[in-house]
């Protein structure tokens, strides 16, 4: 497993230096834009898609084949990417609550329980994009998977317009907003785990 | 010890079927594995390391099943594909860091003598190396960490006569070590019948020869006459043959010959394209 994220961070190093400007930029950005998450946001998402990028570098290199043909197992081979993931992401989400933290007590409305809302919800996101996409880009290769994903996406913005049509009372359903967000944040990271288990099987059955 | 098993192998894709393949690579040889475009080389080389899944069959690698110990098979086994398969980022000293910590037996001062051997340059990107050195770090990486079987699918394709010809003496001398093995596909036959003790066709996924290549070359040879003395031969015995004005050239087995026709000697590869063409 060393092998796999030593070699996942050579790649970084050598491709992803686009990625770590923008999100420097971003950084701050946000420190001087007080008001918004937004600028906190993109960052998580941006290195949240490092793995996708990894792999898609894998595939055009022949990567993919070669290391099944080295002693590592699929679970192994999975698993790098989403480590890598999830290392990439808690860096940036560690810095991104930090420059919050500096911007909430700079404006003077630091509130430790909305703080870890907040943190929660970059948290969140950070999780959301692996946790999506992985799985069909193990199951069907990079492009076919972004495809797949991409159509998953569209299905779930129409069902939220669908929902939102027959003007369903989503508060009614939700009478703790802040119990509820909890329990958004354990799904999603029930998801992460399913989503990590669904990769493995995909990618035992996938032929190379 | 066989250094690799096949018994039964059978592996389906649309148009295509490898069709219940046995093969025996006995422990200190060379098994070239030849085959047209399509034959089903690298799908045997790819359900051997368990890249695909096989339809029916057992595969054995140094005494190993190949899916209940395919992990530990591969730590003795070093592999060279035809796109070799190195992240094109790298250098051969980052490649080198990873291997190290992937095979278990991974030798440093190994690996840095036959970058030495080979003229490799050690910082140069993987992307910067020409195909002949591109697949020259791919062997280095191969052999070391000690392994005892090489799977080598089209490993001199691509390459000079001259890297293609040190690559083949590297071969050559690792199967000195008599637990030493080498598994070669190629569409070079003349490299196979350099440096191979065994030789399988493969031919639309059937395996239609596999035999030692001093049999084969003693067994078969090529006799040129007319059609009249041609009808004079078994037919059983004609492999393929080819006719032409000036008369008929056919792959024959010599010991069913009228002893007063003249038999030419054979390479593997008119054995190779004869016995195809016979088949078509």
């Amino acid at each position: 497993m060393s092998a796999l994220l030593l070699k996942d961070f050579y790649m970084i190093l050598r491709y992803c230096r686009a990625f770590f400007l923008l999100i420097a930029v971003f950084f701050a950005i946000s420190l001087v834009q007080e008001e918004t998450v937004f600028f906190l946001i993109y960052p998580i998402i941006l290195v949240s898609m490092i793995p996708i990028t990894l792999l898609s570098y894998d595939e055009r290199d022949k990567w993919d084949k070669y290391s099944s043909a080295l002693p590592y197992t699929r679970a192994q081979l999975v698993s790098s990417k989403y480590l890598i993931g999830l290392f990439g992401g808690l860096l940036v989400l560690l810095i991104s609550c930090l420059i919050q933290a500096v911007k909430m007590t700079k404006m003077g409305i630091f509130d430790m329980s909305y703080y870890m809302e907040i943190c929660e919800m970059l948290f969140d996101i950070s999780l959301m994009a692996p946790l999506l996409v992985l799985p069909f880009v193990f199951k069907f290769g990079v492009e076919k998977g972004r495809i797949v994903y991409y159509i998953v996406i569209l299905g779930i913005s129409i069902g939220a317009a669908a929902l939102t049509s027959i003007e369903l009372n989503v508060k009614s359903l939700m009478p703790d907003f802040s119990i509820n967000y909890h329990m958004f944040t354990a799904a999603i990271i029930v998801f992460y785990i399913i989503s990590w288990r669904l990769s493995i099987v995909f990618y035992r059955k996938r032929q190379l | 010890m066989n250094a690799l098993e096949i018994k039964n192998l059978t592996k389906n894709y649309d148009g295509f079927k490898l069709d219940n393949l046995n093969l025996t690579l006995p422990s200190g040889c060379i098994m070239g594995l030849i085959g047209e475009n399509g034959a089903g080389k690298s799908t045997v080389i790819k359900l051997i390391l368990d890249i695909i899944e096989r339809d029916s069959g057992e595969i054995r690698i140094l005494g190993m099943d190949n899916r209940k110990n395919i992990v530990l098979a591969k730590e003795d086994v070093g592999v060279v594909l035809d796109d070799i398969g190195i992240v094109e980022c790298m250098n051969a000293r980052q490649v080198g860091n990873i291997m190290k910590r992937t095979f278990k037996n991974w030798d440093d001062a190994v690996y840095e003598k036959y970058i030495n051997e080979m003229s490799i340059p050690m910082e140069k990107k993987f992307k910067e190396y020409s195909k002949g050195m591109k697949m020259k770090l791919g062997i280095a990486i191969a052999m070391s960490h000690d392994p005892k079987l090489l799977i080598l699918d089209e490993a001199t394709s691509g390459l000079d006569p001259v890297v293609r010809d040190e690559v083949l003496d590297i071969f050559s001398e690792f199967t000195r070590d008599e637990n030493h093995s080498i598994l070669m596909s190629s569409h070079i036959v003349s490299d196979l019948e350099k440096i191979c003790d065994y030789i399988a066709f493969l031919h639309n996924g059937k395996l239609i020869l596999c035999e030692e290549k001093d049999v084969l070359l003693g067994e078969y040879g090529i006799v040129r006459c007319n059609a009249e003395d041609f009808c004079r031969i078994d037919s059983k015995t004609v492999k393929g043959k080819k006719e032409s004005p000036y008369g008929i050239e056919a792959i024959v087995k010599r010991q069913f010959v009228p002893p007063e026709m003249n038999i030419s000697p054979i390479s593997i590869e008119e054995l190779f394209v004869y016995m195809v063409k016979g088949e078509k």
